[in-house]
């Protein structure tokens, strides 16, 4: 089977380590691959700046407080972008207020996770984004 | 509108600003440490070939101190979120809210075999659901708890109305508490009992006090050490809503 490749945006190294750890234990094989910043978020969902190899996520992990350009901005390009728009978008944020929530929906986030504190929990957002997105849900085709 | 209500109005709405502000930056910034101790402790734990019982102790401290934190910032957010969130204020039936707060204790409320009666309840009082029913159950919620151990909790609600306002009253055969302790015990985190005696939060009455406010009344109590506490939660005119573009033309910030 081939591997799922997932964009996770974040900037918070001890988030990533994390969130590495827990899709390392995920059944679904996949390939994580991580931008530090806004900025190399667009550059790899351009496929610009040596990233001209890079292959186009399957599904995108956002966080929204962002060095560059912050997460809302990014979320608001790729569901502006065509050959972007379709790609699920999971916004993974430590935010709880109502108006990054409501903002992230309107401007067509797929869900919204708040960040949880407990690594059991976090295996658990892993491994139902697994299950959800790469078990249950057909996913647009891609060019 | 004179000059000297503007300024006021202005500096309110400010402040307003700045307490949303800052809770934000609490949420954002308080929580990532929390997870990452948590976390990489967890991991640390699950890779050591074998934990002595003091090392599995440690972890425990670690797991259980993190936690805590974790719901005192909960407590903060939710505070916060009270004066932020947008609040709908309709008629409702009390009776059906005190059920439903009932529904959500029912746990707390068949381990401790509270015995609950009602009084007599206005037909319509006028009030934001979400947070009327919060501040039920914080009330309701202390009158279970706070009770000397193996007393079965007697407790009476019932609620009147007079001219705009409604009063209602949450009555307990609990431990009460000095009079003069009840001003500490509404501030937000603080708890009147150490740790281990009750297991609450220190966060139900400040809850239920802003609560009261936002709807324009007040949080009171007549309790005394031993005899019960009548808990008087007055639900008044609610405080004008200001729609979030109003106050930001308020505050002269272009949207």
């Amino acid at each position: 089977m081939k591997p799922v490749e997932i964009l996770l945006v974040e900037d918070n190294p001890a988030d990533v380590l994390l969130a590495k750890h827990a899709f390392e234990k995920s059944k679904i094989i996949n390939n994580l691959h991580v931008a530090e910043d806004g900025e190399k978020a667009m550059d790899f969902l351009f496929k610009k700046n040596g990233n001209e190899s890079v292959p186009t996520p399957d599904l995108i992990m956002l966080d929204l407080n962002l060095p560059k350009i912050d997460g809302h901005t990014i979320l608001e390009t790729i569901k502006n972008t065509e050959k972007l728009r379709r790609i699920p978008i999971v916004i993974m944020s430590g935010s709880h207020a109502q108006s990054d929530i409501a903002k992230s929906y309107d401007l067509h986030a797929n869900c919204y996770i708040v960040k949880p504190v407990n690594l059991s929990k976090l295996s658990e957002v892993t491994k139902t984004l697994d299950n959800f997105w790469f078990s249950m849900v057909t996913l647009p085709p891609k060019d | 509108m004179n000059d000297d209500t503007q300024d006021w109005e202005k500096r309110y709405y400010e402040l307003e600003k700045e307490f949303e502000e800052f809770a934000y930056v609490v949420s954002h910034d308080f929580y990532a440490p929390l997870r990452h101790i948590s976390g990489f402790t967890q991991i640390l734990m699950g890779e050591l070939p074998e934990l002595s019982e003091q090392q599995k102790l440690y972890e425990e401290m670690i797991i259980g101190s993190v936690k805590e934190a974790e719901l005192s910032l909960d407590a903060i957010l939710e505070y916060s979120r009270m004066n932020t969130d947008e609040k709908y204020f309709i008629d409702l039936d009390l009776s059906k809210i005190i059920e439903s707060v009932q529904k959500k204790l029912r746990p707390h409320i068949e381990e401790s075999d509270a015995q609950i009666t009602l009084g007599d309840m206005p037909e319509k009082t006028l009030a934001d659901e979400k947070l009327l029913t919060r501040a039920l159950y914080c009330l309701l919620d202390n009158a279970i708890t706070y009770q000397p151990e193996g007393q079965t909790p007697l407790i009476h609600i019932s609620a009147t109305q007079k001219g705009d306002k409604t009063i209602i009253c949450i009555e307990d055969n609990g431990i009460g508490m000095k009079p003069e302790s009840v001003p500490k015990a509404m501030i937000i985190l603080r708890r009147l009992h150490g740790d281990d005696a009750y297991k609450g939060r220190g966060v139900g009455m400040s809850f239920a006090k802003k609560v009261a406010e936002i709807h324009g009344g007040i949080l009171s109590y007549e309790t005394e050490p031993g005899k019960g506490t009548k808990a008087y939660l007055e639900l008044g005119k609610p405080l004008p809503q200001v729609s979030e573009k109003e106050k930001r033309s308020r505050l002269q910030i272009n949207p």
